[in-house]
C-alpha cells in the first residue's frame, strides 16, 4: 500500500474511532450545561492524546516494543504491577460502558430493556474477536464510525457562532455550578485521553511492523486523526448547546441524547444517532477487550496477536473471553449506562499519572528510542495535563459525588 | 552488561522466533576464585512470585508442592541479547507454555473455531 | 509512599468543602428543582419533536419513562429538604 494511502488511513481510522460513549457522554453534559464553555476542554484533551498516541507509535517503531512489554522490562514485574492493575481496572469499567452504549442503542431502536441486550452484545464483540483479524477490528470499526460525522453535519444546520465557539478555546471559569463544570472538565479529560487509546495503539503498531520509516506517518496519523477526532465531539457538544441549553435540559438520562440530533436533522437524525452510538461504541469496546489481552499478554510475555488463532494464543485469548461477558454483566446488573459512562471518565482522569508516567519515562529512553527521544516540550505538556486533571479530579469527584 | 537492564523482564523467543515468555529470573553461579557467571535463565514457576513478596512464593510452593512449571534456559542456549532474548530451544516441548496448553486444551477446545 | 499524606490532606479538604456547600437543603432543594424544570422542558420538546415525526413512537415511550423516574426522584429529594 502506498505511504499516501497508509497516512489517509490511518487519519480516517483516527476520526472515526474518536467518538465513543465517554466522549460523546460528556460532551453533551457538557453543552447542555455550560454552553460552549467548555470546548477548552475537549480541545486539550485532544491535543493531549494525539501527543500521546504519536508516543505510543513512536515507542513501538524505534524498539518494536508494545508499551506493556517495553514497561515490564524497564521497570520490572514490580513497578510494572501498579500501572497493569490501574490501567485493567479502569479500562475495564470504560469497556463496560461502551457495552451499555451498545445496548442503549439497541434498546432506543426496538424498545427492549438494554439489561436483555448486554450479554448478546458481548457475545457479538467475543465472536468478531474470536473470528476477526487485527486489521479488521481497527479498521472496520473504524471507517464505520465516520457515521459519527452526523454531529458534524447535525451542529454545522444548526448554525452554530464559529466565533463565539472559537473564543471558548481558551479555557474559562464557571458563572454557576462550579463542582459540576471542574467534574464535567475533568470527565472530558478523561473521556479524550484514555489510555486503551495509546495502549491499543503501539500494540497495532508492532502488529502492522512499524519500523523506524513510519516515524514522520506516525506524527501526521496520530496528529490530525486525533485533532479532527476531537471536532466530532466538538460538534456533539455544540448540538448540546444549540439544542437542549436553550430549553434549559440538563443530560441526566442517555434517552435524552437523540434530541441532539433530531432537532437539526429530523427523523433521519434520529437513525443516524443510533448507528453512530452503536458503532463507535462497539467499535471502541472491541478496542478496549483487545487492549485488555494485549497488556497482559505481553507483560507476561505470552503468546499474543489478533492474527493468530485463539488456540495459538490461548492465554491471550481467555482474557478477553472472560473479560468481555464480565464487562457486560455490569450493564445486566442495572448500573446506569450514563452514569457508569461518566464516572469511568473521571477515574481515568484520576488515575493519568499512573497510566501515563511510565510511557513518559520509557520515551526518554535512548535506549528504546535511539535519537528520537522526547522533547521537553512533549514531556512538559502530558505531564502538566495529567498530574493537573488528577489533582482536579480528586477534589471534583468527592464534591460530585457528594452533591448528588 | 548490565543483567537487570539487558536480561531480566525480557521477552524470549524459542528456536522459531516464538514467544516463549519473559525472563522471570537469572541463576548466577559462583566458583572460587572466580567472578559470578550467568548460568541460566529461569522462565515461569514461582519466580517471578519470589521477586514480588518472598512470603506469597512461599505460599505458593506449598500449595503446589515445589516451585511450579519453571523453564531453566543454560546460558549456552542463549544466542541473542537484544530486543529479545533469542534461545535455541524448542518451546512446546518445555514447561514454559504449560499454561498456555493448559488453557487450550482444557478450556479454548470447548469453544467452536478455536 | 510519601504522597499518601499529601493525598490524605487534599481529600479532606475536598470533603470539608462539600459538606459545607452541598448538603444544605436550601442548595439541595436548589438543585432538584433545576432538575425538574430540566425534564418539564425535556417533555415540552419531546412533544414538539413528536409532531413533527422527528422520532419515533416508542422512543417518545421510553422518553417518557424516564422522564417519570427522574421528576419522581427530583421530587422525593424536594421533599426531603423540606422545598415548596
Amino acid at each position: 500500500m502506498s505511504k499516501l494511502l497508509e497516512i489517509a488511513l490511518g487519519i480516517v481510522t483516527g476520526i472515526g474511532g474518536f467518538l465513543e460513549a465517554g466522549s460523546l457522554a460528556t460532551a453533551a453534559q457538557a453543552g447542555a450545561s455550560f454552553g460552549f464553555q467548555l470546548v477548552w476542554a475537549i480541545a486539550l484533551g485532544a491535543v493531549s492524546i494525539a501527543f500521546l498516541v504519536e508516543m505510543a507509535g513512536r515507542l513501538a517503531a524505534m524498539s518494536h516494543h508494545t508499551l506493556p512489554d517495553a514497561m515490564r522490562e524497564r521497570f520490572g514485574i514490580r513497578f510494572f504491577l501498579l500501572p497493569l492493575i490501574t490501567v485493567s481496572l479502569v479500562s475495564f469499567l470504560v469497556l463496560a460502558s461502551e457495552i451499555s452504549g451498545v445496548c442503549l442503542a439497541l434498546q432506543l431502536v426496538t424498545g427492549v430493556p438494554l439489561r436483555w441486550w448486554a450479554l448478546p452484545v458481548a457475545g457479538a464483540l467475543w465472536f468478531v474477536l474470536w473470528k476477526g483479524t487485527f486489521g479488521m477490528v481497527e479498521k472496520g470499526a473504524s471507517l464505520l464510525g465516520l457515521v459519527t460525522l452526523s454531529f458534524v453535519v447535525g451542529a454545522l444546520k444548526l448554525d452554530p457562532p464559529l466565533a463565539e465557539i472559537g473564543a471558548n478555546l481558551l479555557p474559562s471559569l464557571p458563572a454557576h455550578d462550579g463542582a459540576k463544570y471542574w467534574f464535567t472538565a475533568v470527565s472530558i479529560i478523561g473521556a479524550s485521553v484514555s489510555p486503551y487509546l495509546f495502549y491499543f495503539y503501539s500494540a497495532g503498531a508492532v502488529e502492522d511492523g512499524w519500523d523506524e520509516d513510519y516515524i514522520g506517518i506516525n506524527r501526521l496519523v496520530s496528529g490530525m486523526g486525533m485533532t479532527f477526532g476531537g471536532v466530532i465531539a466538538v460538534a456533539a457538544l455544540v448540538c448540546a448547546a444549540l439544542v437542549l441549553k436553550p430549553h434549559g435540559i440538563e443530560v441526566d438520562r442517555y434517552e435524552q441524547v437523540p434530541l441532539l440530533l433530531t432537532s437539526p436533522l429530523g427523523r433521519w437524525g434520529f437513525r443516524l444517532f443510533v448507528a453512530s452510538l452503536a458503532i463507535a461504541c462497539f467499535g471502541a469496546a472491541l478496542e478496549i477487550a483487545l487492549q485488555l489481552a494485549y497488556l497482559a499478554a505481553q507483560g507476561f510475555g505470552w503468546r499474543w496477536g489478533e492474527n493468530l488463532r485463539p488456540r495459538d494464543a490461548a492465554r491471550f485469548a481467555l482474557v478477553y473471553t472472560v473479560g468481555l461477558p464480565l464487562a457486560g454483566l455490569v450493564t445486566v446488573l442495572g448500573v446506569d449506562p450514563l452514569k457508569l459512562t461518566i464516572f469511568s471518565m473521571a477515574l481515568t482522569a484520576l488515575s493519568l499519572p499512573v497510566t501515563v508516567l511510565p510511557l513518559l519515562v520509557l520515551m526518554n529512553d535512548p535506549l528504546y528510542l535511539g535519537d528520537r527521544t522526547n522533547g521537553w516540550v512533549s514531556n512538559a505538556a502530558v505531564l502538566a495535563v495529567s498530574v493537573l486533571a488528577c489533582l482536579v479530579a480528586l477534589v471534583a469527584i468527592p464534591l460530585q459525588i457528594v452533591g448528588n | 552488561m548490565q543483567l537487570g537492564r539487558a536480561v531480566l523482564d525480557q521477552q524470549v523467543l524459542d528456536a522459531e522466533g516464538r514467544h516463549m515468555g519473559k525472563v522471570d529470573g537469572v541463576i548466577l553461579a559462583w566458583h572460587t576464585g572466580e567472578p559470578a557467571r550467568v548460568s541460566a535463565l529461569v522462565i515461569g514457576g514461582t519466580t517471578l512470585l519470589w521477586r514480588l513478596h518472598p512470603r506469597l512464593a512461599a505460599w505458593a510452593e506449598r500449595r503446589r508442592g515445589g516451585e511450579g512449571h519453571v523453564t531453566r534456559v543454560p546460558w549456552r542456549s542463549v544466542l541473542t541479547i537484544g530486543v529479545d532474548v533469542k534461545v535455541d530451544i524448542a518451546s512446546e516441548p518445555s514447561p514454559a507454555l504449560h499454561w498456555e496448553h493448559w488453557v487450550r486444551d482444557r478450556i479454548l477446545r470447548r469453544i467452536p473455531g478455536a | 509512599m510519601t504522597i499518601a499524606p499529601v493525598v490524605r490532606a487534599v481529600l479532606t479538604a475536598a470533603l470539608l468543602t462539600a459538606s459545607a456547600g452541598c448538603n444544605r437543603p436550601a442548595e439541595k432543594a436548589r438543585k432538584a428543582a433545576q432538575t425538574l424544570r430540566s425534564w418539564d422542558a425535556t417533555l415540552a420538546l419531546l412533544e414538539a419533536e413528536a409532531a413533527r415525526d422527528a422520532v419515533p413512537q416508542q422512543y417518545v415511550g421510553q422518553l417518557r419513562r424516564a422522564a417519570g423516574e427522574e421528576r419522581s426522584r427530583a421530587l422525593a429529594r424536594l421533599r426531603e429538604s423540606g422545598g415548596p
